[in-house]
């Protein structure tokens, strides 16, 4: 254990330092380019048996919380974990992407005017939407006789839910998904301001678009959105929209990449489907939580925190894995068995509690439709070894490279 | 104990958490994914599951109030 942190847990439990128990040492470096299938589950693996918290000295150190009770009570307390400081590795508070790096009453405000572009009522509208651009997707897929599914299918499929959903341009959204890519590579050395920058202007761009030409979309309605009767800034404004752009992609292109992954790597499964589409929605839910897209949320301790007599001071950074969370034996018998027959709800994939994912059902819409459009055509196979991302931003893990033909 | 429960539809985002947390009390109706109340859920709740329930909510749209 590193020098520094043996003196900040011996400071922070001096009132009963005869119940200290050590927190154990980890090396994880959330950027580190190795972690990648299969050597990132292997990582959780070993972040569980460390014992309830563990601490990492890479990135200015940090705690690590990778199982599933200790990562939903910390969910579950978030005055005592803060978000205010930022949802990366490091918490050095630049991050402010809204709501997400915010703590209650403000961002209470943003989720509530965020919420009207995701809600129940909303969802249930975008279906057809969603539904016809799927099939037109897997129809031109099959078409020209299958390819990468990632590029041809996982990823204008939220792209282009984007621009019905929020209101975006076409060039707008294609525009961003390079830019997160850009912003991915640098983020490694912690400096992805530029491409940050970039999101902003494009974002700053529609604005004035829809400033100049109003339409019936959120974009427009967000022009007179107010936060608790305060109107909101255009910089507010670019920040919900850069949410909507980043968040509203990366997650859902992963996701359906790695659904149609474990279809085709077992061919029981995609069998299994076929014969039964009604079973999609459990297949859905069981991939969220046997291979969480978005894997590690970091939060900041306002407070000195015990974790099962473990002690985290206050004012220290803190990794949540909802990913290692995911694959708990005590909470979910053979976690790293892919079964569509348990239950698999309750599961931490969309994070719990203030800061839930309020796309989830949007992406459970998705996914479902993707699932039972696929099994009206011909099975697919892969042609081709599948390749997989590191952890992209610390946090989004799937297929980079996803090669299939339909078996017609 | 027994609780009156309350869902304000208004403010209930279809998360299920409720379902997770008291699936014998809570339902997501399946066309508008909103909260509701199953159809005669035991009068001798779990409390415990209710509260949990009403905790879980990220929305606090579940308030609870005894009878």
């Amino acid at each position: 254990m590193p020098a520094h942190e043996t003196s900040a847990v011996d400071s922070a439990t001096s009132r009963c330092p005869r119940d200290r128990s050590p927190v154990a040492a980890i090396e994880f470096d959330p950027y580190d380019s190795d972690l990648t299938e299969p050597i990132v589950w292997n990582k959780y693996d070993e972040l569980r048996s460390a014992g309830p918290a563990a601490h990492s000295p890479a990135r200015g150190g940090f705690y690590l919380l990778g199982r599933f009770a200790e990562v939903r009570a910390a969910l579950r307390d978030p005055e005592s974990f803060s978000s205010a400081s930022g949802h990366r590795i490091p918490t050095d508070g630049s991050q402010k992407s809204i709501p997400i790096d915010f703590d209650p009453p403000t961002h209470t405000d943003y989720r509530q005017i965020m919420t009207h572009a995701v809600s129940p009522d909303r969802v249930r509208q975008m279906r057809p939407f969603v539904h016809d651009l799927i099939t037109d997707l897997v129809g031109e897929f099959r078409k020209t006789g299958g390819g990468d599914f990632v590029r041809a299918v996982a990823l204008p499929l939220p792209l282009q839910v984007l621009t019905e959903l929020v209101g975006f341009s076409v060039g707008t959204v294609s525009r961003f998904r390079e830019l997160t890519e850009a912003m991915w590579s640098r983020i490694a050395h912690v400096d992805y301001s530029e491409a940050r920058g970039q999101i902003y202007l494009l974002m700053q761009a529609e604005l004035e678009h829809h400033r100049r030409e109003p339409k019936d979309d959120f974009v427009t309605w967000l022009l007179d959105a107010t936060a608790n009767d305060r109107e909101i800034t255009d910089d507010e404004r670019i920040r919900i929209l850069s949410t909507f752009a980043v968040a509203g992609h990366e997650t859902t292109m992963n996701a359906s990449s790695t659904l149609v992954w474990l279809l085709v790597s077992r061919p029981g499964l995609q069998d299994r489907l076929r014969a039964d589409p009604a079973l999609a929605p459990r297949y859905v839910e069981e991939m969220l939580r046997y291979r969480t897209p978005a894997q590690n949320f970091a939060r900041r301790t306002t407070c000195p925190v015990d974790i099962k007599g473990m002690q985290i001071p206050e004012g220290e950074a803190v990794l949540l894995s909802y990913a290692a969370a995911n694959r708990d034996p005590e909470r979910f018998p053979n976690p790293d068995q892919f079964d569509p027959d348990r239950e698999s709800r309750g599961h931490l994939a969309f994070g719990w509690g203030i800061h839930q994912c309020m796309g989830a059902a949007l992406a459970r819409s998705e996914l479902t439709i993707l699932l039972e459009t696929l099994c009206e055509h011909p099975p697919l196979r892969l042609t081709d070894d599948v390749r997989w991302s590191s952890l992209q931003g610390g946090n989004h893990f799937g297929p980079t490279q996803l090669p299939l033909t339909f078996d017609e | 104990m027994n609780y009156h429960i309350d869902i304000d539809t208004q403010a209930c985002n279809g998360y299920g958490n409720c379902v997770v947390s008291a699936p014998e009390v809570f339902d997501l109706d399946p066309e508008t994914n909103i909260a509701t109340v199953r159809d005669g859920h035991p009068d001798d709740n779990d409390t415990e599951a209710l509260l949990e329930a009403e905790a879980d909510c990220p929305v606090r749209a579940i308030r609870l109030s005894r009878t």
